[in-house]
């Protein structure tokens, strides 16, 4: 029976050799710099927790209820350690990285402008190909152990990519986009959005109508429940455009050509429960590098490009069902609080074009000779060299979409970025150090 | 041929024109140029022998892609080193991404401060004017102690020379080892029609003797 003296002495027994398994593994050790130490220190809390969680083991004869959440403690606990066994490769991933330094650097300055810089960033190639970012992985274990301390501080981001994407520098942008979920969380966007949305009686009118309308089409769910699904639909949509807004704003026009490189091959103007459609995603960004004056950098390297995504954001308002419409239409609504959202929280760590522009096509130069583009009188700013690579990809692959495929299948060039972001990255630092 | 003292190639360094500038990036410190070479350092990429794949190398029957296959990749960020034990052999390449123009050529040798630990640098030696890329550098410890090699060190050192008669490239020279910003394995293999041409020449002169 659950929590019976049998089940709680194999749930004991499974806890413990979990737990010793994961301490005696090799790769757990101290690590040789501070990448991944914070999610090591994440790992060494959850043994730490499932210890503290065996030691409150109630006696034989406690009360059923009492040894029913114990058992119940536990077995989330064995789920939890076994999972844990996947953070091991994350370790030894930060020994030796599996995409190139360029990459991981500009990753890294991109988390310390989205998040701050009390992160531990660890970059994974993903079993199921897809990019996807996750923060405090085992937290649910550990914050919920009574009377346990953690004692890592920095926040663990764990930011999985498409193994196929290794090398194919110029879609890395989409890294910021990940990450600035980590930045959504850590600052509580999303609920100062929807506080801003619940301010305005247009959209509280509007969301009752919506759930009213909804009730004939999902007969079973009773007002409340309509009503919670909604605010869950909206505030992941929220969410995913908040993301959208702070990689625009950290990337600039490379966002948005990784952007549609990678997603639009995927789903046109189809809406889901958690991602918005893409053409109201790019409608959002296109009009956000617009309003930050990027418009005419992209008219002027990538016409076409510029052109053909215009057409995609100018579907944004096609016709969808209910309730995809109501999270469409309040949203667009409220563009500018999204976008305000995003500046306010980057501040100075935006690119700018009054800087940038020249620095890309400074970068662009260079690489179209076949030099490495570091910089002639200083090192490029990364992100500007990477916005160089994409406007130099356009140029010798085509303005056109296929051109944005294309690039990313141009080795030597995406090498040439990376060893040059690298190479920034080390000449700004050792500057620093003298 | 002339040798370029540190004036001429702080001179070739400060060229208007960037198709005849000579490029050497990045130059972490001014005191790499020296009075007739430019030290250069260790880059952050490596291939390492894998020892147990295959017999042998044999150019002659193995493809590109095998021979590749016994080269693993190792990357060492700044701040951490990688061992080299006696008598092994790795690829490295340098740090620095170099750019001659069309008028320079270029040798590259260990530093003897290096090789006295025992730690040979060969190296391709020659570097064609033209050339765009970092450079593949073949290390061996030939001493009788593990030797730590950090990434950023000084390790090499670049002498350059005018040409007289700058000569442009043969169509699709200059691609062979194109832009390399890592080392580069050995592309001997892709040589295979020569060394078929060479093995047919051996069973025809074979035959002869009856």
């Amino acid at each position: 029976m659950d929590g019976d003296p049998s089940d709680l002495e194999l749930l004991l027994a499974s806890a413990r050799q979990e737990v010793a398994t994961l301490r005696e593994d090799r790769r757990l050790a101290a690590l040789p710099g501070s990448r991944g130490a914070a999610l090591r220190d994440h790992v060494l809390d959850l043994l730490g927790a499932v210890d503290h969680r065996i030691d409150q083991q109630p006696a034989l004869d406690a009360p059923q209820t009492v040894r029913r959440a114990f058992a119940r403690s536990l077995r989330q606990s064995i789920v939890v350690l076994r999972g844990a066994h996947a953070a091991l490769p994350w370790l030894a991933a930060t020994r030796t990285p599996n995409i190139n330094l360029g990459s991981l650097y500009v990753t890294e300055e991109c988390a310390r402008i989205l998040v701050g810089t009390e992160v531990d960033l660890v970059v994974v190639p993903d079993p199921e190909f897809m990019y996807s970012t996750t923060s405090w992985p085992f937290s649910a274990v550990i914050e919920s152990t009574h009377g346990f301390k953690p004692a890592a501080t920095r926040r663990p981001i764990v930011l999985n990519y498409p193994l196929s994407d290794s090398d194919r520098l110029l879609l890395h942008p989409i890294f910021a986009h990940e990450l600035s979920h980590a930045s959504v969380d850590e600052h509580k966007l999303v609920d100062a959005v929807e506080t801003h949305l619940d301010a305005a009686p247009a959209f509280v009118k509007e969301l009752q109508q919506t759930v009213t309308a909804m009730a004939s089409e999902w007969p079973a769910a009773t007002q409340t429940q309509i009503t919670g699904t909604l605010r869950a639909w909206l505030r992941d949509w929220i969410e995913e455009l908040l993301c959208d807004h702070l990689a625009t704003e950290t990337m600039g026009p490379a966002f948005v050509w990784s952007f549609a490189s990678f997603v639009m091959p995927l789903t046109y103007g189809e809406p889901g429960p958690v991602h918005p459609p893409n053409t109201m995603r790019m409608r959002l960004a296109l009009d956000h590098l617009k309003r930050r004056g990027w418009r005419p950098y992209m008219d002027r390297v990538a016409p076409n490009v510029t052109a053909w995504l215009d057409g995609v954001a100018a579907d944004a308002e096609s016709p969808l069902s209910m309730p995809f419409s109501f999270l469409r239409d309040q949203l667009l609504a409220h563009e500018s609080r999204l976008q305000n959202a995003a500046t306010g929280r980057i501040g100075s760590g935006g690119l700018d074009p009054k800087t940038s522009e020249s620095e890309a096509k400074e970068a662009a130069d260079l690489l179209k000779r076949l030099i490495l583009p570091v910089g002639l009188d200083g090192a490029l700013e990364p992100r500007s060299i990477l916005l160089g690579g994409w406007q130099e990809a356009l140029r010798k692959n085509g303005d056109r979409p296929e051109g944005l495929v294309k690039a990313l299948e141009d080795r030597r060039l995406q090498d040439l970025v990376g060893k040059a972001i690298e190479m920034s990255t080390v000449t700004s630092s050792w500057k620093a150090t003298t | 041929m002339t040798a370029l003292g540190r004036k001429d190639l702080e001179e070739a360094m400060r060229e208007e024109d960037l198709d005849r500038r000579l490029i050497i990036t990045p130059l972490l410190d001014p005191n790499q140029v020296g009075r007739g070479a430019v030290d250069l350092r260790l880059g952050t990429e490596f291939l390492v022998l894998r020892r147990t794949r295959r017999s042998g190398i044999d150019p002659v029957k193995q493809s590109q892609d095998d021979i590749d296959e016994m080269q693993e990749r190792v990357v060492v960020p700044f701040g951490e080193h990688l061992w080299l034990h006696p008598r092994h052999f790795i690829l490295a390449a340098t740090l620095e991404y170099l750019a001659l123009p069309d008028n320079l050529s270029a040798n590259v040798v260990g530093r003897s401060s290096w090789g006295r630990l025992g730690l040979i640098v060969a190296t391709a030696v020659f570097v064609h004017p033209g050339f765009r890329g970092c450079l593949t550098l073949e290390l061996v410890n030939e001493g009788d102690s593990p030797i730590a090699l950090s990434p950023g060190s000084r390790i090499a050192q670049l002498t350059l020379h005018r040409l007289e008669h700058p000569a442009p490239s043969r169509n699709g020279e200059a691609e062979k080892y194109s832009a390399p910003v890592r080392p580069q394995p050995s592309r001997l293999a892709s040589e295979h029609s020569e060394f078929q041409r060479l093995e047919n020449l051996g069973k025809e002169l074979r035959s002869r003797l009856g």
